[in-house]
């Protein structure tokens, strides 16, 4: 009877062991996973928090149907020139770097805090209003002044 | 003491594989845990990493075309992850209805694949009455509405 529970309780024992040898990894990445999702997800919302922008002026010229657009950074993040969104009276329109400058540089891709990004668009007919998204997707509409 | 003998090895032969079988049992339960809280895992993961904001501009007049009779609303991908526009990741509601995927359809803007900061354009062929509405996109658990008036 002695040599029978002992055997058993052995028997048991290892698998105890076996399942704890298996389960404990799994909980390890789950929450090592989850652990890294939700501080990545912070530093989103933070960025978010940290963006602002306003605009400075969105003039039309009928002489040379040009729309050109200022909008300053005004918050605290960096921004991306490409993955900045115009629509044009609800329109989406592409920016392409031809048309943007930040800081005078039409080649950047930065929009830091404190610069001003300038679109310069050429529409046919003058537009009532503008809106502006940024990557983290904090926007700002505007009317369009013509001049 | 030959029968005692045999008796004994029979109790210990039955009682190791009763707590083998037990074993067993417990070792492939645990290991289906472990699958589970894996796959678990990875969703909460993807789930926590989508984002998407409603960008149309909803006093502009280009949510609803009333000569067509579509809503049309554009979407950017706000966050860390590239969402798959086909199958039933996407899902629309207009005035609280559901929208049978084939009622609408979702074009990618300068591009093909709807990577974390672009732009998707959704057309959902309806007609809406004159008055306020309400048009919901949903992706995983993520949800945003847009408020518009026609």
């Amino acid at each position: 009877m002695g040599f029978s529970v002992s055997g058993a309780t052995a028997v048991i024992f290892v698998g105890v062991l076996v399942s704890a040898a298996v389960l404990y990894p799994a909980v390890d990445r789950y929450t090592e996973r989850r652990s890294e999702t939700m501080t990545a997800h912070h530093e989103n919302i933070l960025t978010q928090q940290n963006t602002a922008i306003e605009t400075t002026s969105t003039t039309y010229n009928t002489n040379t149907n040009r729309l050109e657009i200022a909008i300053q950074n005004a918050g605290s993040s960096t921004l991306a020139v490409s993955k900045t969104d115009l629509l044009i009276d609800g329109e989406y329109v592409g920016l392409a770097t031809t048309n943007t400058t930040v800081a005078n540089d039409s080649t950047t891709d930065i929009w830091a805090p404190g610069e001003t990004l300038t679109i310069t668009m050429t529409e046919p007919v003058p537009p009532n209003r503008i809106k502006i998204i940024t990557g983290p997707g904090i926007a700002v509409t505007e009317s369009v002044e013509v001049i | 003491m030959a029968g005692t003998s045999i008796s004994e090895l029979i109790i210990f032969i039955a009682a190791v594989s009763i707590a083998a079988a037990v074993s067993g049992a417990m070792i492939t339960t645990v290991g289906g845990i472990s699958g589970s809280l894996d796959e678990r895992g990875a969703d909460i993961a993807s789930d926590i990493a989508t984002d998407i904001e409603i960008i149309s501009d909803p006093a502009s007049g280009a949510v609803y075309d009333s000569s067509n009779g579509e809503v049309r609303v554009l979407v950017k991908n706000t966050g860390r992850r590239t969402i798959a526009t086909e199958g039933s990741a996407i899902e629309i509601l207009i005035d609280g209805r559901y929208i049978p995927s084939s009622e609408y359809t979702i074009t990618v803007l300068d591009g093909s694949i709807w990577h974390d900061g672009d732009v998707v354009r959704i057309v959902v062929n309806k007609s809406v009455t004159s008055g306020d509405h309400r048009v919901t996109v949903i992706v995983e658990s993520e949800q945003e509405i847009l408020r518009f008036r026609t």
